[in-house]
């Protein structure tokens, strides 16, 4: 899937923004958060999930907490202070990036 | 749709699966099942007739070529990074302490001062160094043990003291030997300068075994609290 591809690139930005607008998630719920909200046209893998989440949490972007969960621990993601300032920054960032994509794409470029 | 929950009985199944694939440390174990369980309820829910078996395959297969790989080996470095940085923040905890740094530095004078009158006095009982020295590394090498039998069972990857204690609790203190003169007497300079650097060893080696005690103790406490819920789930 192509848009995979763009995916993995922004994938931090994502996780931010999940994070930022549902307060606490665990991994597999922010999977299908992705999946649902793109309507099947984007997949986050486990692959690149979990080490972007454990990137976060060691770069201080992330809290865990631990809970039991039908029978089983499930670890909660949440924003730390310093992660709220970064979602703001790292989502800003991805807005203008794709923004500046768009004009590419749709302008008809005569590049000398 | 109904919700699908898996029984006690179908999580144990899916650790022995995750086991299966060589993931058997409790800790990994653990940071994998609440994920893949969600997604065999997923394929249980969508799929009513298939098996918890084929459920478990056809879930794994969606965690990619690698199957559980990355998950494991990038929580691996996590923990490892993160022990790590527990080191280093109980360390500078020690530097800043008001109790630990004055009572460090009378000790590093003491130190120096017993290093300058063994050496004044002869008192070179052991391999013809200094009594001090000597007293030193026996107290190191003892702490040294002591660590490394306290980490024993931690589990190796992300054990914080293994890649270090023989780099640094041994080699500093052996160094020092090899510098110190074992049979000619010390000049009033030499035990002003090998005194000085005792002193400070000792020291340094004092905040780093401590440090070490108290990284240990946290990362023990989480990865048993990890090992009792793994514990009462396979039980």
């Amino acid at each position: 899937m192509e848009s995979n591809q763009f995916i993995k690139g922004s994938l931090t930005a994502i996780i931010l923004k999940l994070l930022e607008d549902n307060s606490r998630m665990y991994g597999y719920e922010m999977t299908k958060a992705v999946r649902e909200l793109t309507k099947e046209k984007m997949n986050i893998t486990e692959a690149a999930l979990y080490p972007a989440l454990h990137k976060l949490v060691d770069e201080g972007l992330l809290d865990t907490i631990n809970e039991m969960v039908d029978g089983r621990v499930r670890k909660y993601y949440s924003l730390t202070k310093k992660g709220k300032k970064e979602a703001t920054t790292k989502i800003d960032a991805l807005n203008e990036a794709i923004a500046s994509v768009q004009i590419i794409l749709n302008s008809k470029l005569a590049y000398e | 749709m109904n919700k699908t929950t898996l029984t006690r009985n179908q999580l144990q199944q899916l650790t022995a699966f995750i086991e299966s694939r060589g993931f058997k440390e409790p800790f990994v174990v653990m940071e994998i099942l609440d994920h893949f369980a969600c997604k065999v309820e997923e394929k249980l829910e969508n799929s009513p007739n298939l098996t918890l078996e084929d459920a478990m395959h056809k879930a794994h297969a969606d965690f990619g070529a690698l199957g559980f790989s990355p998950i494991s080996s990038t929580y691996y470095a996590y923990l490892k990074k993160k022990y790590k940085s527990i080191y280093n923040s109980q360390r500078k905890k020690i530097f800043t302490s008001w109790f630990y740094m004055p009572l460090l530095a009378v000790i590093g004078i003491i130190i120096y001062k017993a290093f300058a009158w063994c050496e004044i006095n002869n008192y070179r009982h052991l391999f013809e160094i200094n009594d001090v020295a000597n007293s030193c590394f026996l107290l190191f090498f003892v702490s040294s043990a002591y660590l490394r039998t306290y980490s024993q069972d931690f589990p190796k990857k992300i054990d914080p003291i293994k890649s270090t204690i023989l780099a640094v609790d041994v080699t500093l203190p052996i160094g020092l030997v090899f510098i110190t003169p074992h049979f000619n007497k010390l000049s009033e300079r030499g035990i002003a300068i090998l005194g000085t650097m005792y002193a400070l060893v000792f020291v340094y080696l004092c905040i780093r075994h401590i440090s070490l005690h108290r990284t240990l103790k946290i990362a023990k406490k989480e990865i048993e609290e990890t090992s009792n819920n793994y514990n009462n789930l396979v039980a």
